[in-house]
């Protein structure tokens, strides 16, 4: 009985490092295989390549996902930053569905000439200011607001757009790229504000 | 007997208070308020950054930010991540094209504490979507997700007590192929601006529809830090979730003392460089080490 106690333990030391070995180059396959097919995509997909630093490795864990706020259900998808005062709660401004007028707008950025993310290298001339829907705000500043806000393009909005010298600071430097950052610039931009609620809910540069 | 025992205790007690009197006559004095050159608004070249950065072709990235109080009284302050791509056409070239996200304390309608997303297409055209404003106090982390759909669309969700979004799409022009992520804290302005510590967790990348744990520390290994804002990682990233903790900070004392969400200052002096935590009126010293965080 004892002799075949010992066969077991020699037989299990042979074996265990063995079995760890075949264990590791069959989850190397696997992920080996993810990301090929990850690579495979579509035409127009680029292979996907190991990071530098292996931080790509393909046995890097997932993520879990992540927690919903509770209270998440009850939050709006179009909120913006407060913006125009609304001058007429109770009345719709020019037919057009606004809660304020141009004259608002004008005002508030006459008080307020900041564009926050932007920096405002000079002071900008308002070009115009327009209560559009959402299909036709799309046209003008070539970005598909009732997707990106998620509600129907017959959604009132009011527009502006100005002219100046803008710009949009590019972040934290690359490796191997100059630590100055010159950043995007645009000489016109705009702002989008609700016209429910005078929310700034979008601003961009335009094609110069 | 007895009274000569009680008159000694009241001198030895008056003793040792003197001895902390005097004792306080040769600390270090308050730094005054610190100073930095991260641009005004005319002068974009020179915004700071505390940024950890991982080169590579991803197909996404996500974070889970801290919100902590953001200050800056002549410029912006904002804890975010960058998705960026310098290989797609008409992204070749500085600046490149990228996603943007997180939370700001910014100029808009005087200050305005907020969260957001941006992009810059390869068309050109910068834009960039606040979300919600903050509430003053606001506590939580915040949940920022920017993946590819495909090369001409892209989802972003962002999760916080304060707004909530799925899969937000927006459509890039040319298309986008992201190459580098970037995770961090940005400021510009001259002096005063101040934060709590912020910690970025649970970094991954997304292959297809998965997201894998960055399990390394990027390239350069310590970030790329302005100081200010000061940025560390305060855990390394690792294979076990959450993975790496990179944190961020800006601390300058307020001249005035008026500012709101002044917690402190930094200092150089013969010791190294400490960070003064000011609770409640409450003083305390730290040592900031670089790579090791607040110890």
């Amino acid at each position: 009985m004892k002799h075949h106690k010992n066969l077991l333990y020699v037989g299990g030391i042979l074996v265990l490092p063995f079995a760890l070995v075949v264990l590791l180059l069959l989850q190397a396959d696997t992920t080996t295989s993810a990301v090929a097919a990850a690579n495979k995509g579509s035409a127009n997909v680029p292979p996907v390549a190991a990071q530098v630093g292996s931080s790509l490795t393909p046995l890097a864990p997932t993520a879990p996902p992540p927690i919903v706020p509770a209270n998440a259900a009850k939050l709006s998808p179009v909120k913006g930053i407060a913006a125009i005062k609304v001058t007429n709660a109770n009345a719709l401004i020019n037919g057009n569905g606004a809660k304020f007028s141009e004259a608002d707008v004008r005002q508030f950025l006459h008080d307020h000439p900041e564009w926050g993310q932007f920096k405002s290298t000079a002071p900008f001339a308002i070009e115009k200011v327009e209560f559009l829907t959402a299909r036709e705000v799309k046209v003008r500043i070539n970005q598909d607001v009732a997707t990106i806000m998620g509600v129907p393009d017959t959604t009132s909005f009011c527009l502006m757009t100005g002219r100046g010298s803008f710009v949009m600071a590019a972040g934290p430097p690359l490796p191997g790229q100059p630590t100055s950052n010159t950043g995007a610039t645009f000489q016109r931009a705009y702002q989008l504000y609700d016209a429910q609620t005078g929310n700034l809910i979008l601003m961009g540069g335009l094609g110069n | 007997m007895k009274h000569l025992a009680i008159a000694a205790r009241r001198m030895s007690a008056l003793m040792t208070i003197l001895l902390i009197l005097s004792l306080g006559l040769f600390l270090p004095p308050a730094p005054k308020a610190a100073a930095y050159s991260c641009g005004s608004s005319s002068d974009p070249a020179s915004e700071c950054h505390a940024a950890a950065t991982w080169p590579g072709n991803v197909d996404g990235a996500s974070t889970v930010i801290d919100i902590v109080p953001l200050y800056s009284p002549d410029g912006l302050v904002a804890n975010q991540m960058w998705l960026k791509d310098t290989q797609s056409y008409g992204c070749t070239t500085y600046p490149f094209c990228w996603f943007e996200g997180g939370y700001a304390y910014a100029p808009y309608n005087g200050y305005t504490y907020y969260e957001y997303v941006a992009w810059i297409n390869p068309a050109g055209s910068p834009n960039v979507r606040p979300l919600a404003a903050l509430p003053s106090g606001q506590t939580g982390t915040i949940y920022l997700a920017i993946k590819r759909y495909d090369p001409y669309h892209f989802n972003i969700s962002y999760y916080s007590p304060n707004y909530y979004t799925d899969n937000m799409a927006v459509t890039v022009q040319n298309g986008m192929s992201p190459n580098y992520i970037q995770i961090g804290m940005r400021l510009s302005g001259y002096g005063g601006a101040t934060s709590d510590r912020a910690s970025f967790t649970n970094n991954c990348y997304f292959v297809g529809s998965s997201c894998y744990l960055q399990t390394n520390s990027g390239s350069p290994a310590s970030g790329y830090v302005s100081n200010p804002p000061y940025g560390f990682w305060k855990t390394q990233p690792s294979y076990s979730y959450p993975g790496g903790e990179w944190s961020t900070i800006v601390q300058t004392f307020p001249a005035s003392g008026g500012a709101p969400n002044a917690i402190g200052y930094y200092s150089s002096n013969p010791w190294g460089t400490q960070a003064y935590i000011n609770t409640a009126n409450l003083h305390f010293v730290t040592s900031l080490i670089p790579g090791r965080g607040f110890e």
